[in-house]
């Protein structure tokens, strides 16, 4: 049993119909989430990254079951998510949790730090009395918050302590995986390094796993055991997280890490103008072939040397040693 | 404040003490706190700071963007050339604005007119600051589409904000803000809500034509690397005041202030090219 891993989704679809679809006119279902296949060990951090609209929120909401998938399969510790029963999907849930970007959005605005974090263990737990109020105060603590922020409502909170609010909720009912979307986005430098540390320093302390969904690289690459990297529903590139950062083999993630601004003037004023252009087709109106072929610029070089036409084959996600996978038809074994 | 030795010959914009203050039910906030700064004509100056450090009230107030009350401005000098930017009515700012400054701001959506087409919007620069003809702006409108690198400005003219996408919206906005021929463009954190991919190439786009226009431009950003590539200066704010002046290069390799240096060293945590400022290897558990 320990050696399956914790999460395990394969060839994962979520899409949204097109609820206005008239006769003879194309069908714009929005492909959000388009053959997602992943695994998350135990203890294990994967990085999910990617820019707005590319899916990977969708991913990390059908992973707990906050919209439906399509098709395909997602399991949990050995139960089958998608079709699991609502009464079983229950007592499932306590073991995955969600901690929000917007923890001033996701907590009560009227509730005090306290009840919110005891909310769950109330729901959950059953506890009442002095016996929730010690799991209070040893959820605060385990968080870096003072007991006596406890009688504080949400407003009354820097952005950082609501996030270590958030953080509180999210593991009062001692989950197995954590799904942070966007967890540090909202907060300054210095915060952020803080609820990084902490999140480091739960899952060291009680084997966390993280499936940390974010947009910016640096943090990824700062918490992530394995990054995977997802452009328009699909993911394009997968890797162990040095070998992701220092050597991307993917077009679209090269062209990403070389999008992010460096430190040193010097070398920023070097640097070459960005090599992507044009945006992000609409998960509407996919291409045919290659995702990335509207953008891609290898896309001649792969016609050239290996007559592949990018935009009408779709490349594969293929497995090269050390559990490096590429979707593109520059890879031997691709397509 | 620690302030590098440069010297200016004839800044564009001169600002000596600047003081904000706000009143508030919670007593009087002050916002800024005996800011000085000055950009020579054609130099990029970046103001970094976290929120709340009033880096964008610094901005704002110069230009009477920040409403008097609750807020209560005073300043030493604050010119504009050889205009008296405290001195002036409504009226007078009103030309400064979108005239002799353009503004670009973080969330284009908001700032932008939802019911105008943009077209229109952009053309109304151009007729209020340059005194040209409604058919003369139509054509202006479309060359400055085209030069902020936007496909087909024709059906962009035509489009609403809502109809194009965060960074067509971002490139509408720097035309807008050009349209005006301006001797300033204040970026109030203009690449923030964008991708990271869109990100650098609007910042190529501003770098350039800011170079080709001999443009001063005043950068406002919670990103140090972003204006690591843009700017000449930095200006580095904490708690209303600026705690540390100089060329970007010297104040980044070595920060004198230790407010500058702590925001240095988190900026570096972050920073994902091997070597970038000698950045460190990856955060430990509990380090």
């Amino acid at each position: 049993m320990t050696n399956t891993p914790l999460l395990e989704v394969k060839d994962l679809r979520v899409h949204f119909p097109d609820r206005h679809r008239r006769w003879g006119r194309p069908d714009r279902t929005v492909r959000a989430v388009d053959g997602v296949s992943l695994t998350i060990g135990r203890g294990e951090t994967l990085g999910l990254v990617g820019e707005s609209g590319c899916g990977k929120s969708t991913l990390g909401r059908a992973v707990l079951r906050l919209v439906r998938a399509t098709s395909g399969s997602i399991r949990f510790d050995g139960h089958e998510i998608t079709t699991i029963t609502r009464s079983a999907l229950t007592s499932l849930r306590p073991r995955m949790q969600l901690v929000f970007q917007d923890a001033g959005a996701a907590l009560n605005p009227r509730w005090s730090v306290a009840r919110l974090v005891g909310e769950p263990l109330k729901i959950h737990r059953h506890l009442i009395g002095a016996e929730r109020q010690t799991e209070i105060d040893r959820l605060l603590d385990a968080v870096g918050l003072d007991s006596e922020l406890g009688r504080r409502v949400p407003r009354q909170l820097s952005g950082g302590q609501r996030q270590r609010v958030g953080i509180a909720r999210a593991l009062a009912l001692e989950p197995d995986l954590l799904i942070c979307d966007e967890p540090t986005s909202a907060l300054d430098l210095s915060i952020q390094a803080q609820i990084i540390e902490l999140l480091l320093q739960l899952q060291e302390r009680l084997g966390l796993s993280y499936l940390f969904i974010a947009h910016d690289l640096g943090v990824v690459r700062r918490v992530s055991d394995r990054v995977a990297v997802m452009y328009l529903g699909k993911i394009v590139e997968s890797a162990p997280c040095d070998a992701l950062f220092d050597a991307p083999r993917h077009p679209y993630t090269q062209a990403l890490l070389a999008s992010v601004p460096v430190l040193d003037p010097e070398r920023a004023r070097r640097r070459l103008p960005p090599t992507l252009a044009g945006e992000i087709p609409s998960a509407a109106n996919p291409p045919i072939g290659c995702n990335f072929c509207t953008r891609c610029p290898d896309k001649g070089t792969v016609m050239s040397d290996r007559g592949i036409d990018c935009d009408h084959q779709e490349p594969e996600l293929a497995y090269l040693r050390d559990g490096h996978g590429v979707a593109c038809h520059l890879e031997p074994g691709a397509g | 404040m620690t302030e590098r030795n440069h010297t200016i010959a004839e800044p564009l914009l001169d600002v000596r003490d600047l003081h904000v203050e706000f009143d508030t039910r919670d007593g009087v906030v002050r916002a800024v706190e005996s800011v000085s700064l000055s950009v020579a004509g054609g130099e990029s100056l970046a103001i970094v700071g976290e929120s709340g450090s009033g880096k964008s009230v610094t901005a704002m107030a110069l230009v009477g963007l920040v409403p008097i009350p609750p807020a209560r401005i005073r300043a030493d000098r604050a010119r504009l050339g050889d205009t008296d930017l405290l001195e002036l009515d409504e009226a007078g700012l009103a030309q400064v604005r979108g005239g002799r400054i353009g503004f670009v701001f973080q969330d284009p959506l908001a700032a932008l007119n939802p019911v105008m087409r943009i077209g229109r919007q952009i053309g109304e620069v151009i007729e209020l600051h340059l005194g040209r003809s409604r058919a003369d702006a139509a054509t202006g409108v479309l060359d400055w589409l085209d030069r902020v690198g936007i496909p087909g400005p024709a059906d962009v003219a035509r489009a609403y904000a809502h109809q194009l996408s965060g960074g067509m919206r971002q490139r509408v906005m720097i035309a807008m803000a050009l349209a005006g021929e301006p001797q300033l463009l204040i970026a109030d954190e203009p690449t923030t809500a964008l991708d990271v991919t869109v990100q650098a190439q609007i910042v190529a786009l501003m770098r350039d034509l800011c170079d080709e226009l001999g443009m001063a431009m005043i950068w406002i950003s919670h990103d140090l690397a972003v204006v690591a590539g843009v700017a000449d200066r930095v200006a580095v704010m904490h708690g209303g005041r600026i705690v540390e002046c100089g060329p970007v290069s010297e104040v980044y390799a070595a920060p004198c202030d230790p407010y500058t240096r702590e925001l240095v060293e988190l900026a570096q945590l972050n920073a994902i090219v091997a070597g970038d400022l000698g950045n460190p290897a990856r955060l430990e558990p509990g380090s």
